[in-house]
C-alpha cells in the first residue's frame, strides 16, 4: 500500500467521463489508501453515485475506509449536502467547518440526496415508497424546466421499475440520487441509480438467452421484455418506453459494457442507440437517465 | 360491483397516490379478490382508479394481468372494467400488455370506461377488426352475430369465431343469445 494519494483527475463532470476513473480501479484498489480529490471542479450524480460504489468496494475488498483527501470546499459541502459521507464508507480526515455547510431549506428542492435501496424486497419496497413521496414533494423544483404532473408521474415510474431491479436482480444494496443543474447554457436533470451487485450477465445466466455480447445482452434487457427472473418481464423496458416518450437518454453501464440511448437524436434520423463491449470491469449495474435542455 | 381502488388502498394502509411494487400488487389482489367471492355470474367489475396516480409493471403484473385471468378461468365469469386511469397508468397497462401478449401468445385486454390514448375505449392489442366491432357493440349495447357480419361485410361463420373470441377475453357479455358491451 502506498500512502501517497492517488490524485483523480477532473473526470466527474459526465457519465461517460467516469471511464477515467474506472480505469483507475486497479490502480485505487491495488496501492492506495486516499484519493486526492483537489482537481475535482464538479460532480453529477451518476459519478457521485459511481465514487461511493468504489469506496464501499475499496472497504469491501481491505476491510479499509479510503481516505478523502484536498477536497475543495464546495465540492464538499455538495458531497456533504448529498449524505454523500453517511454511508461511511470514506474516511475524511478535513472536516468541514459548520459555518460552510449548505443549508438544506434553500437547496433541498432542487435535490433527490443518496439514499440506500435494500437489496430485500420489504426494506426495498419501504424505501422506494419513501423515495417517491419526497420525489413527489419536490418535483417541481427538481424537474424545474420540465415540470409537470404528467413528466412527475412518468418520473415516479422510472424511480419505480429501476430500483425493484436493485432487490429483484443485483442481489446487493444500490444507492439513488437526483438533481438538476446547469452546464453552461444547458440545464439537466439527472436520475442516477447504482448498484454493485452481480450485473446483468450474471444475472441471465440461466435465463437461455442468445445475445453476442454483453453489449447485446443490455440492449436486449433495455428493448425487449425479457427477464432473468421470470418468462418475460417489463423493467428496463418500460423505462426505455418512457424515456423515449421523455426525449431524453440513458446511460446503463454493467460489468464490462455499457448501451446508451439518446432519443433527443432519433428524431432527427440519426443513430440513437450506442453499444459499447470490453469496458474496464465494474461491478455491477449503474444507470443514468437524464433530459437535456 | 364498483371498488374504489383509492379507497381500498387507504383501508390497506397502502400509501397513495402511487401504487407500486410486486409486493404491493399482491397485497392489492388478495384485498379485491376477497371482494369477488360476493360477484355473480357475468357481473361487471368496475375498477375505479380515481386518485390513483401511477401503477408500474410490476404492480399491473401481480394485480390486475391476475385478475383478469382470473375473470376468465373462473366458474363464474366475470367482467372487468377500468375506470379513471390516468396516463401514465394507462401507458403502463398498455405496456405490459402487449409484453403478456407476445410473449404468452394469449391475448389480454381490458375494457376502460374513459376514451384512452388510442382513441377507443379498451387498452391492450386487438386487431382492427376486433376494435372496429367493440366500437360498434360500445354504440348499440347489444349485438347479434347477424349484425356482426352485417357490420363486417364477414361470413355469419367468421362474425361467430370473432364474438367468441371478445366473449372469450371476457371484452363481451353474451346474454340470452346475444352478445352486449361491458
Amino acid at each position: 500500500m502506498d500512502n501517497d494519494p492517488l490524485v483523480l483527475p477532473n473526470r466527474l463532470k459526465d457519465t461517460y467521463d467516469f471511464e477515467y476513473v474506472i480505469d483507475m480501479q486497479d490502480r485505487i484498489y491495488g496501492r492506495s489508501t486516499a484519493l486526492d480529490l483537489s482537481r475535482i471542479s464538479f460532480i453529477e450524480p451518476y459519478s457521485m453515485l459511481s465514487l461511493l460504489l468504489i469506496g464501499r468496494n475499496y472497504l469491501r475488498k481491505s476491510g479499509n475506509k479510503l481516505r478523502l483527501t484536498g477536497i475543495p470546499i464546495n465540492i464538499h459541502q455538495y458531497l456533504h449536502r448529498m449524505d454523500f459521507f453517511k454511508s461511511g464508507v470514506f474516511e475524511v480526515p478535513e472536516r468541514l467547518n459548520e459555518k460552510l455547510l449548505l443549508k438544506r431549506s434553500s437547496f433541498s428542492k432542487r435535490v433527490l440526496e443518496i439514499i440506500e435501496i435494500p437489496n430485500k424486497e420489504r426494506e426495498s419496497v419501504r424505501v422506494i415508497s419513501g423515495i417517491i413521496g419526497l420525489f413527489r414533494k419536490r418535483a417541481e423544483h427538481i424537474l424545474k424546466y420540465w415540470f409537470s404532473e404528467r413528466i412527475t408521474d412518468y418520473f415516479v415510474t422510472l424511480i419505480s421499475e429501476i430500483c425493484q431491479n436493485i432487490y429483484e436482480h443485483s442481489l446487493d444494496s444500490g444507492y439513488l440520487a437526483m438533481q438538476t443543474y446547469s452546464v453552461g447554457k444547458e440545464n439537466i436533470v439527472r436520475l442516477s441509480i447504482s448498484d454493485s451487485g452481480i450485473g446483468i450477465v450474471k444475472s441471465f445466466e440461466n435465463s437461455g438467452i442468445k445475445y453476442d455480447s454483453p453489449g447485446h445482452l443490455i440492449e436486449l434487457a433495455v428493448t425487449t421484455p425479457i427477464s432473468s427472473k421470470r418468462e418475460f418481464g417489463y423493467g428496463l423496458c418500460q423505462v426505455n418506453a418512457i424515456v423515449e416518450k421523455l426525449k431524453g437518454s440513458i446511460f446503463l453501464r454493467s460489468g464490462n459494457a455499457s448501451v446508451s440511448t439518446l432519443y433527443q437524436k432519433k428524431a432527427a434520423g440519426t443513430p440513437f442507440l450506442f453499444q459499447k463491449n470490453d469496458l474496464k470491469p465494474f461491478d455491477g449495474t449503474q444507470i443514468s437517465i437524464s433530459l437535456t435542455g | 360491483m364498483v371498488i374504489n381502488v383509492f379507497k381500498k388502498a387507504q383501508e390497506l394502509k397502502l400509501k397513495t397516490p402511487d401504487l407500486v411494487t410486486r409486493h404491493v400488487g399482491r397485497v392489492m389482489y388478495d384485498a379485491i379478490k376477497k371482494m369477488f367471492e360476493a360477484v355473480s355470474e357475468d357481473e361487471i367489475v368496475v375498477l375505479d382508479f380515481g386518485g390513483i396516480k401511477v401503477i408500474d409493471s410490476s404492480f399491473i403484473d401481480e394485480m390486475l394481468v391476475r385478475l383478469i385471468i382470473d375473470s376468465r378461468t373462473c366458474e363464474r365469469p366475470f367482467f372487468i372494467r377500468l375506470k379513471n386511469i390516468s396516463e401514465i397508468a394507462e401507458i403502463n397497462i398498455d405496456l405490459v400488455f402487449r409484453s403478456y401478449s407476445n410473449y404468452k401468445n394469449k391475448k389480454i385486454v381490458v375494457i376502460t370506461e374513459n376514451i384512452c390514448q388510442n382513441n377507443a375505449f379498451f387498452i391492450g392489442p386487438l386487431s382492427d377488426r376486433e376494435r372496429d366491432i367493440l366500437a360498434y357493440l360500445r354504440v348499440n349495447k347489444s349485438i347479434t352475430v347477424d349484425d356482426v357480419a352485417a357490420f363486417t361485410g364477414r361470413p355469419a361463420g367468421e362474425a361467430r369465431k370473432i364474438m367468441d373470441g371478445l366473449y372469450a377475453l371476457r371484452l363481451a357479455r353474451y346474454l340470452d343469445g346475444v352478445f352486449c358491451s361491458v
